[in-house]
């Protein structure tokens, strides 16, 4: 261990804002080189212990790490399946990172429908600090997504989000 | 925030929309984060872990 925390100690210190009725942003600091934290947020392997939900089975974790290349992430959850896709629009490696991002449960989605999330990883002294800027196509869908976490979870919230997106096409 | 100097007052004004505070139903979504990020957390301390200790 170098003087970095003790493992674990930052547990619970990710910060969500609001700056903008679009976007949502979340900012978190892991005791690691920008490398790595780069290299979890884009191999499969990795990516599949630690994003979505601990009670995931999943189904399909692809990326093809490349611009204009596309992720894929399929799971199954409480007994249900949840997917999500996007491509790789910007890729500079270990520093900044800007997807796409559409869950699947929305039918026939545009392009501008589509979320973007920019990464940013800063490192200092062996800490980086990541944040995901998520900018959404109106606030209606953001708030929908900040909605996703209250109680119900994930289902009633997509579902609500399809309703949403079929009445606004 | 920006600051003018004006004078011998000095001007703030402060980004509304930044400061807007997160209510009540952005915890759950907050919560999913953390654990999301805890369980990355706890993935680059493993990878380190290997690193160091073949």
């Amino acid at each position: 261990m170098s003087a970095n925390q003790a493992p674990g100690s930052r547990h619970g210190s990710a910060v969500i804002t609001l700056p903008s009725d679009t976007e949502y942003e979340i900012t978190r600091a892991f005791d690691a080189p920008a490398e790595l934290v780069f290299e979890a947020l884009t191999t499969p392997e990795l990516v599949k212990r630690w994003w979505g939900f601990e009670t995931f089975e999943w189904l399909v974790c692809d990326i093809d790490l490349r611009v204009a290349g596309r992720w894929r992430y399929v799971a199954r959850e409480r007994g249900m399946e949840v997917g999500f896709h996007g491509v790789y629009r910007e890729i500079e490696p270990p520093h900044r990172l800007v997807t796409t991002e559409m869950y699947e449960g929305v039918p026939d989605p545009k392009p501008e429908d589509y979320a973007v999330n920019i990464v940013t990883l800063e490192e200092e002294d062996g800490v980086t600090t990541m944040t995901v800027l998520v900018e959404h196509a109106t606030k209606e869908t953001r708030d929908m997504v900040l909605a996703s976490g209250m109680e119900g979870g994930m289902q009633v919230s997509y579902d609500r989000l399809e309703d949403l997106v079929r009445r606004a096409a | 925030m920006l600051v003018r100097a004006d004078g011998r007052y000095r001007r703030y004004r402060v980004n509304a929309s930044a400061l807007e505070p997160i209510h009540e139903w952005v915890r759950g979504f907050e919560r999913m984060w953390n654990e999301r990020l805890d369980r990355l957390d706890d993935v680059l301390a493993e990878l380190q872990e290997q690193e160091n200790d073949p």
